[in-house]
């Protein structure tokens, strides 16, 4: 414990003599952070979307004017069974009916036409939990039943969630490692400058039987307090751009209601952001005193 | 205590530092390594703190043979040899009390034990009195007996030197010197580089005169 004490007392006068290039490690390490964080959290929510989209879907089935209101009842059933869902038979006179009073007024002209043009349907809604995919599969399925004229689940909307959450897993898997070892290499880069300031120090404890973790754990602990120090940065960041950027973000875009820029803001991302701070700290310490001890 | 066998050292593209050196340094003596600058006396007490290995040859310190020792038993070989250079090497930035406690700090010694053997080693310097100062502030001889203070902390069994009074004057000269006599008579090895011939006349202690890279003369 004394120790210990010792190398944080260390690596604490280290980090007075040399503040410039601490606090450039530092904020190196906030701005990745803060860009993994936003990013990351993109990914995921995007990801959370699609899933969720599932939930909501309904996928109708349009049918045939041949079929009977009982070959109807049949195939919802057999549509309930499928999706493991519910489903429900709409005739065509129903259909018109929801129309007009969806639209109101201009809905009237509807109720004067001849003959009705919207054909009878069957409207499911998939169990809890059907995934977007899954919603895709089962429309197919239920295209092939007879008496189907066209299914419609949404696709359109389907499609781009889909890209959205592809383009923010390729982000996530290839930008965010990239952010976060181009923040370790660049600190590193840093913490290095102030390995070299003191090399004198560093010859001298050598010269006085200093092992290599003697010379190594004082630069390791400061590379940690530094790389915290980013990570509070960070996180503070993460914390103001969900409270303050995000609601004008939400003003200024339509965003999906699934996209929450508060999520952020939750003690778990911003706990992560300081863990990874601090990891990253140490990581850009362990490889600048590795290569100068070398 | 020290002992070198058939010693060659050799840089790239140069003639050798040491050139086939024989020399052995028994315990508690006291020795002037002398010579023209170049002659090799640096590169030899490099060598013997194991800064750098031999081309050639056999070196022994304290009935270890360097060759053998793996890098992570350097340090512990160096904790039983206090240096001491020309340009003193203390860290401006620390105190004179703590310059000195390095050596002990290294050891990995409890506080306690490191305050008591500091201090009583800086009374022994003459520098008690000035522990909280830092080097910048203290006059050539006092920084030197700061970094014979640090060398000795640690009560090691060699004490090597190199050009320990080239900065000094006359009377700070005499000051270091008679430090480093009274290491000897205390049982320490005692290896001093030097070019100062007022010296060798003044101490009359065993004088090893080095000429490129040669032992040319190994007076008792």
């Amino acid at each position: 414990m004394t120790r210990l004490l010792y190398f944080v007392k260390q690596a604490l006068s280290g980090m007075r003599a040399a503040p410039f290039v601490h606090g450039v490690a530092a904020l190196t390490i906030a701005v990745a952070l803060l860009l993994s964080g936003v990013v990351g959290a993109l990914a995921l929510q995007a990801r959370a979307l699609l899933e969720q989209w599932g939930l909501r879907a309904e996928i109708t089935v349009y049918l045939t004017p041949q079929v009977a209101p009982a070959e109807a009842e049949y195939l919802a059933r057999q549509a309930a069974e499928l999706t493991s869902g519910t489903a429900r038979y709409v005739t065509a006179h129903e259909a018109l009916q929801e129309l007009a009073a969806a639209l109101g007024e201009e809905g009237e002209a509807l109720r004067e036409l001849p003959e009705n043009p919207l054909p009878a349907s069957v409207r499911v809604v998939p169990a809890v939990g059907t995934t977007a995919a899954e919603v895709e599969v089962l429309a197919r399925a239920l295209g092939k039943l007879p008496g189907v004229l066209d299914v419609d689940y949404g696709r359109a909307w389907i499609d781009r969630i889909t890209g959205l959450s592809r383009a923010a897993g390729v982000i996530g898997l290839t930008l965010l490692p990239l952010i976060l070892l181009g923040a370790a290499v660049l600190a590193a880069s840093v913490v290095r400058l102030a390995i070299h300031a003191r090399s004198a120090e560093i010859e001298i404890q050598r010269l006085v039987g200093a092992t290599n973790a003697f010379v190594r754990l004082p630069f390791l602990v400061e590379g940690a307090f530094a790389g915290l120090l980013g990570g509070l940065l960070g996180a503070g960041g993460l914390f103001a751009v969900a409270w303050y950027v995000g609601p004008a973000l939400e003003a200024a875009l339509p965003l999906p209601a699934e996209l929450q820029p508060a999520a952020l803001a939750g003690p778990v991302p911003l706990l992560l952001v300081v863990g990874a701070g601090t990891a990253l700290g140490l990581l850009a310490s362990a490889i600048s005193v590795g290569r100068h001890l070398r | 205590m020290i002992e070198l066998y058939r010693i060659f050292k050799l840089y790239q593209g140069e003639v050798p530092a040491l050139n086939d050196v024989n020399l052995v340094v028994g315990k508690g003596e006291f020795v002037f390594l002398t010579g023209p600058s170049g002659a090799g006396k640096s590169t030899l007490l490099r060598l013997i703190m194991a800064a750098e290995e031999p081309t050639r040859g056999q070196i022994i310190v304290g009935g270890r043979n360097l060759a053998r020792i793996d890098h992570r038993g350097i340090p512990f070989l160096r904790r039983n040899i206090g240096v001491v250079f020309q340009d003193f090497k203390l860290l401006p930035n620390r105190t004179v009390f703590s310059n000195v406690a390095l050596t002990l700090e290294v050891q990995g010694l409890p506080a306690k034990e490191v305050k008591r053997r500091v201090e009583a080693m800086l009374e022994r310097v003459s520098l008690g009195h000035k522990a909280n100062a830092y080097p910048p502030q203290l006059s050539g001889g006092e920084q030197q007996r700061v970094a014979i203070a640090r060398a000795l902390v640690g009560d090691p069994a060699i004490l090597l030197a190199d050009e320990p009074t080239g900065n000094l004057d006359p009377a700070l000269t005499i000051e270091v010197m008679d430090l480093l006599t009274a290491c000897s008579a205390r049982g320490t090895t005692v290896v001093v580089a030097t070019h100062d011939l007022h010296l060798l006349d003044r101490y009359r202690k065993r004088t090893v005169r080095l000429a490129e890279g040669r032992i040319v003369e190994d007076r008792p």
